[in-house]
């Protein structure tokens, strides 16, 4: 028997057959009611993604990924640069001798795309590297960005922030996040 | 030639073969382990990075995972199966929400949900049918991302990962020509326009209650052309396993050693197996 036939013959895949026991004929109301505001819940959050997304505000991987594969995973890296007073002028800091896995994970790994930084995330890469602490920085987050004209992806700055010292107890900082000017100034208590 | 057709046609007939009883609700629970597996396999990747980083909570998630993989298939312990599910994941998401994996994301929405269904959950028609929904508007949200972001439609995405993806995503390169950061060919448009009709109808058909048994294998080829493409078996596995349960035909033997293959494959990676090979 050809097998479109055979596929054609059989019974519907999705009610049990007869020789199961028989399922309840409706399902209980309130399991309707949950799956139908799970499902409800779930539309919510794609429809949110999806406006995020078009207002460049998430990464379009992540919470979900639904726009995953649209674009190259945008790899959001962070930069430091060191006044350099001989030079007078900054320099950045070779990868590998500053961390920065407590200030990336402060900040969500950037999923938030446009998301300003702020103290507590700062305070974070100060706390991981001692050796920044107490000297004029300037944090750059860049990510890898689409171009479909010519077809091309560069990795671009998207946020950027400068930092300065009051003393070594207090910092002060601005910078721009997706065109958006931030500041803030905090407290500091070395922990070591 | 006639035993060979003979062959593939009784093959052809056991995997067409309507199945009932008590076989079928096992090979339903086998799905779902089949589901759990691929988050272990997907977890396996952070063991390393939660040891060093002192997580333990993320160890013993892991480990729940794991436990909920045996514990899901077997008829007494499936609820228990799922629920540690639930738990383990949860752990997972109150500590990585922002950068959780897409995969673990999916199993989120589809599997806890069997909870709701009672002890002998593969029975629930409503389970199936919210599984049939929720990979439907997946589907359709899927697409209705690739239309906004235009990069399929007018090719360049393809076009940029024929000259810039790894060893499978460049693998339509060969369709177009030498100059192709100039702009997509047609053949490129031609591939992305299929990609978001594809996931359109798909989306659609599921949200219609399409249940034939072609479009499910139909749907497995064409997870397995993407999967290849994009070197990532195992959300691809993921897709299937849950496909077999809204189908009612469930994670058949057949299935069930192309999955393991592919989970298998997934591990090392396409990429890396082909240029180990080269």
């Amino acid at each position: 028997m050809p097998f479109e036939t055979i596929s054609n013959a059989l019974p519907v895949p999705g009610e049990a057959p007869s020789s199961r026991p028989a399922a309840p004929s409706r399902p209980a109301r309130w399991r309707t009611v949950a799956v139908g505001l799970v499902l409800g819940l779930h539309l919510g959050w794609l429809g949110t993604h999806l406006w995020l997304v078009s207002e460049e505000r998430i990464n379009p991987w992540k919470l979900g990924g639904y726009g995953m594969y649209t674009v190259p995973f945008p790899a959001p890296l962070t930069h430091v640069y060191l006044f350099d007073t001989a030079a007078r002028g900054w320099a950045e800091l070779e990868r590998g001798t500053f961390n920065s896995y407590a200030f990336d994970s402060a900040n969500h790994d950037f999923v938030f795309r446009c998301r300003p930084l702020g103290a507590a995330a700062l305070t974070a890469f100060l706390d991981e590297n001692p050796h920044l602490r107490f000297r004029p920085l300037t944090l750059v987050v860049s990510e890898v960005q689409f171009s479909r004209a010519p077809v091309a992806a560069e990795r671009m700055p998207v946020i950027t922030a400068q930092l300065a010292w009051g003393g070594r107890s207090k910092f002060a900082f601005r910078g721009e996040a997706c065109g958006t000017s931030f500041a803030g100034e905090s407290d500091y208590l070395a922990p070591f | 030639m006639s035993v060979q057709a003979g062959r593939v046609g009784a093959f052809l007939d056991g995997v067409a073969a309507p199945l009932a009883g008590e076989r079928l609700d096992l090979l339903l629970r086998l799905a779902m382990s089949m589901a759990v597996l691929t988050v272990v396999f997907e977890t396996l990747l952070d063991i390393e990075g939660n040891l060093r980083t002192g997580r333990y909570h993320l160890l013993a998630a892991a480990a729940g995972f794991v436990l909920a993989v045996p514990l899901t298939f077997l008829e007494r312990t499936s609820r228990i199966g799922l629920a540690l599910f639930a738990v383990s994941i949860a752990v997972y998401i109150a500590e990585k929400w922002a950068v959780y994996h897409n995969h673990g994301w999916l199993t989120l929405w589809t599997i806890p949900a069997a909870l709701l269904f009672g002890a002998r959950w593969w029975r629930s028609g409503l389970y199936r049918w919210y599984l049939r929904a929720t990979l439907g508007i997946v589907m359709l949200a899927a697409c209705a991302q690739k239309l906004l972001a235009g990069s399929y439609l007018d090719g360049t995405y393809i076009t940029f990962l024929s000259l810039n993806g790894s060893n499978t995503e460049q693998m339509f390169g060969f369709l177009c020509g030498a100059d192709q950061a100039a702009g997509s060919c047609g053949w490129h448009r031609f591939l992305g326009s299929f990609i978001v009709a594809w996931q359109a109808a798909v989306g659609v058909l599921l949200l219609a209650g399409v249940r034939h048994l072609l479009f499910l294998f139909v749907e497995i080829g064409f997870l397995l052309g993407a999967g290849v493409f994009a070197d990532e078996m195992n959300f691809q596995v993921l897709n299937i396993a849950l496909l077999s349960i809204v189908f009612n035909y469930g994670m058949r033997p057949w299935l069930c050693a192309l999955c393991l293959v592919l989970l298998a494959v997934d591990a090392y990676s396409i990429s890396a197996l082909v240029a180990h090979a080269l």
